[in-house]
Order: structure tokens, then sequence, then C-alpha cells
């Protein structure tokens, strides 16, 4: 089972190929406002550093949000297009799960991204990518009063000192979801946890 | 010759849309996916709502046209892609999706401006024939454009502040038409006598146009006549307003027309879905024995089809975007 994973939700931009969870190739850049530009050269070059194509591949991981709504939908729309035009099984990921398999430690951890005014996008997840609490758009001091004492929380800036990146598993996740059922791509879009500030307003005026 | 099948996406406001053109010229398959009534629930178009429902609805559009068309992307010459002007978050979802189809099939991909694209929807009329003078009136453009080959616009004359359908949607706003209020005024000025005293715009010797006075004068007329218990005739109001836009609309191209010594005249954009501005221009063309091309109404709004016209060309010429082509929220027309 050969697997292309992409992150566009967040400050980086991932690009991986995977046989079953073994690493064929992995490239993480800062995403500075380039995301547009950079992702689908970044995709040849993976492809052709492991002397594959993207017809070789099984199936396609893309994280679909919570995050940047134009980073996430960048991402999402390169992945449904070619689980569309190839015929390729898609499966989509969290972000927050994403940034949960750091194996740090045991615990639960709290993912947290700032979605301004006082809101974050936050879940827990425990060692072993189980949901503990789901992903969800909420008020930063709500989020603080739920977790237990215990919990590591892992914020979207995050990175390892050693190497300056976010420090994901990525072949945790494929194993978590090698099971899951894949999407129609038709249908795979983007979860943005948050409605558009005008559908916002037009609810409250209601 | 070898037939050349253009495969055309525009996703540059609120319509998500692809065709399958061939030779520049004949539609062979074209979807329009509108959300034009999800934005008329908020008077307007709300760019993130609109960058949402292209992700959603993007590979539905690309694969009805194929079942539409019954025809492959291996079938294809090129991918043509509105690469700007526009609402960049929309503008990226097409392209995002053109480039990877492009990388997929190792097809080359044709990056087409939005109002070259309005151009050359009337090639799907009749063949382009040059030199010629091309208006491009909508909600944001109004541009007066010589074309003495293809490919090559050059602007004689825009609008120094509001396009046309700009002031056309805020005076329905004033009039209380629902949206989108262009058409609606279009369709009460049938009913109404001009009986209102506005000023002609701009009306001086520059092919440029200002529209913001107009729209002004109504405003100002409606909340005067408010205040002093008049009813409004929202009818009358409509037909005096738009024979004002017409009027220095069709003037000013005519006199292009004549200075520039061309033939063939070409009204292209939102606005030329407009009956009264068609027909004036018809009346004086035939006058003045200019060949006078307007697009099917169809192809008025944003689709992909004027796209696959304009990607045709731009592909004969060896206009080629690489795997880094980026959308432009705004872009100068060349």
């Amino acid at each position: 089972m050969i697997s292309l994973f992409l992150d566009t939700a967040s400050h980086n931009m991932i690009v991986g190929i995977y046989k079953d969870t073994d690493e064929l190739y992995f490239s993480i850049e800062e995403n500075n406002n380039q995301l547009s530009e950079k992702l689908l050269p970044a995709i040849k070059r993976a492809f052709e550093n492991v002397d594959l194509s993207l017809a070789d591949i099984n199936r396609i991981y893309v994280v679909n949000g919570p995050g940047s709504f134009t980073g996430v939908r960048i991402g999402v729309a390169v992945a449904k297009t070619i689980a569309w035009a190839l015929k390729k099984e898609i499966i989509p990921i969290s972000e927050l799960e994403l940034m949960a398999s750091t194996d740090i430690d045991e615990k639960n951890k709290l993912s947290m991204i700032d979605a301004k005014r006082g809101y974050v996008y936050a879940g827990i997840y425990d060692k072993n990518l189980n949901v503990v609490m789901e992903d969800t758009y909420t008020a930063l001091d709500f989020v603080l009063s739920q977790i237990d004492q215990d919990a590591v929380m892992i914020s979207d800036d995050s990175f390892e000192f050693e190497t300056m990146i976010p420090k994901y598993n990525i072949p945790q996740i494929i194993e978590k979801h090698k099971n899951d059922l894949p999407c129609n791509p038709h249908s795979l879009n983007p979860n943005y946890l948050k409605k558009t500030e005008a559908e916002e307003k037009r609810d409250s005026s209601c | 010759m070898k037939d050349t099948y253009i495969f055309a996406i525009e996703s540059s406001c609120d319509e998500t849309s692809a065709s399958i053109i061939k030779n520049g010229s004949v539609e062979i398959a074209t979807v329009v996916l509108s959300q034009m009534d999800i934005h008329a629930l908020y008077g307007g178009v709300v760019p993130e709502i609109a960058s949402r429902h292209h992700i959603e609805n993007i590979t539905m559009v690309l694969e009805e046209v194929f079942n539409k068309a019954e025809m492959a992307m291996e079938d294809m010459d090129a991918i043509a892609v509105t690469y700007g002007p526009g609402l960049i978050g929309s503008l990226l979802i097409g392209v995002q999706a053109a480039k990877t189809l492009a990388y997929i099939y190792n097809k080359p991909l044709v990056p087409v401006h939005h109002i070259a694209g309005h151009i050359y929807a009337n090639n799907l009329v009749k063949p382009m024939e040059f030199p010629l003078i091309a208006l491009v009136v909508s909600g944001g453009h109004t541009e007066l454009i010589y074309m003495k080959e293809d490919y090559s616009f050059e602007k004689i004359g825009g609008t120094l502040d509001d396009a046309v359908g700009e002031a056309y949607d805020k005076v329905a706003r004033v009039l209380g038409l629902p949206y989108p209020g262009g058409p609606m005024i279009d369709k009460l000025s049938l009913e109404g006598k001009d009986t209102y005293h506005l000023p002609i715009p701009l009306d001086d010797n520059s092919y440029n146009f200002s529209f913001s006075g107009l729209k002004s004068a109504v405003i100002n007329l409606v909340h005067n006549e408010e205040q002093r218990g008049n009813e409004i005739r929202t009818a009358d109001l409509a037909t005096s307003f738009q024979n004002r836009a017409i009027e220095v609309l069709t003037k000013k191209t005519m006199r292009a027309v004549k200075e520039y010594q061309v033939k063939h005249l070409l009204i292209a954009g939102g606005v030329s879905a407009n009956k009264i501005l068609r027909n004036r221009f018809q009346e004086l063309c035939l006058e003045n024995n200019i060949e006078l091309t307007v697009p099917q109404m169809k192809y008025c709004t944003d689709n992909a089809a004027m796209i696959g016209a304009a990607g045709y060309f731009a592909y004969k010429l060896g206009r080629r975007a690489d795997l880094d082509l980026n959308a432009k929220a705004t872009e100068i027309l060349k």
C-alpha cells in the first residue's frame, strides 16, 4: 500500500510518500503565503525523488482542517482532484490529531490552534490517537477548564528545538487510519469547524 | 487539420464552471454551477462562502463535463484556467485543480485572463475580425479595448471610479430591488418612462467613464424625495438611470469605432446581457454599417466556455504556465 500524505492546513506544508508505514519521502517547508505556488511542484519533486508516479499510489491522506481556510482548501483541492481523476482512495485527517501524534510521552494531548479573539480549535487525543475530546471551535478559557492537569498541551506553532520543525508521527497516523473506509472524493471537503462570519452574523440576526 | 480540444476551468467569482471547446469556436460541453441563490441571501457575493462552495463542487463539475461530452482527459490538447483577476480564494480552487490535472495527464497548462475570456466569448458566436473594438462591461470592469490581432489588448479608456455593473447594483439596492440588481433594473426599465433629470456621466472627449456621479445623483434624488414625502416612481427612475448610463457607453464606443476605423465591435462581460444596451448598439451599428457581436446570453455571465475559447488562442500563441502558477486577485489584461 503506497500512500501520499498532504498537510497544508498549518504553518508548514508537508508532502510525504509512504509504503505501508515506512517513509519513502518526507518534506516539510514553511508555509509562507506561497502555498498555492509551491504545493504541486513539491508533489512533483516528491515522486521524482522516489522514482514513482501518482498512478502508483493506492491512497491519499489529506489534512482537511481545522486551520487556515485557504491553506486547507489548497490541499483538499489537489487531493480530491487526484483521487477523483485517478480513482484513488482518499482519507481525511484532522490537523489536531496530526499535532497529537507526537510520541513525547504517554499522556493525553490537547492540540490547540489559535482561532483569534480568544477562540481556539481544540481536540484531545490519547497516546494511541483515540479521541478523548472531539475537535471543536471554542473559547480558550473553556478548553483550559476541561482538561485534566496531566494533559500535554500542543499548539500549532510547537516545534522541536533540535530540528526546528514540528515532530509529527505520520506512520502512527497511517497505522491508526489504515482500515478507515475511503471517502468519495466529491464529498471529501474541508472541516473548518467554524462558520463564516457572514453566516454567523446572519444566524444571530434571524 | 487536426482538431484542437481545450479543457477549461473558471472559478473566479461565484460560478464553478468547466467546459470543453473545439478549435476555439465550438462548444462541446459546458457545466456552470452558480451560487447566485446562496449569495442573494447576503445581498452580494461573500468571498469566504464562495470559496467554500467552489471546493465542494469542483470535482463534480469536472466529472459532469466529461460525462456530457463523452470524452476523457486524454482527448484534450491543453488545460486552460482563469488565473485572475477575481476573488483570490475562489480562483485558487480552479487553479489548483487545473494544475493537478496538467501534472497527472502531462498536458500543457494555459493561463487565461478572465477578461480575455469575456472578450473571446464572442468567438463562440462568430470568428473575431481584426482590427476591432471591444467594450467590456461588468460588475468589475468598464473598458474600451482596441485589438489589432489575437491577444493584443490596447486599453483606450476605462472607468475612473465605479464599474457600470457596480453602479447598477448600488442603484438597485437604493431602489429596494432584490440582488442581483442589474438585471432587475433592465427589466423594470421596459415599463418605465425617462422622466427624472439625471446628469450624463463624464460626457467629454476622452474614452474614459465615470459612473459614481450618476450613482450618487440617483441616491441623492431618492433621499430628497423621501424627505419631501414624495413617492419614488421606481420604474421611471430605473429607466432614467439606465438611459444615461447606456447613452454614454454607446456614444464613446461608437466614437472609438469611427476613430480607430474598425469594422467589428464586440460587447463583453456580464452587463452585455442588458437588453436595452444590446438593442441600442444593434441600431447604431446597423446605421453605421459596423458588424456587431454580442455573446449568447448564457455566455454573458461567468463560464468556462469563454475561457476555453480564449485558451485556444493563447495555446496557439504558445502561452504556457508551469506548476507554480498562482492565482492573481488583480491582473492587467495582456
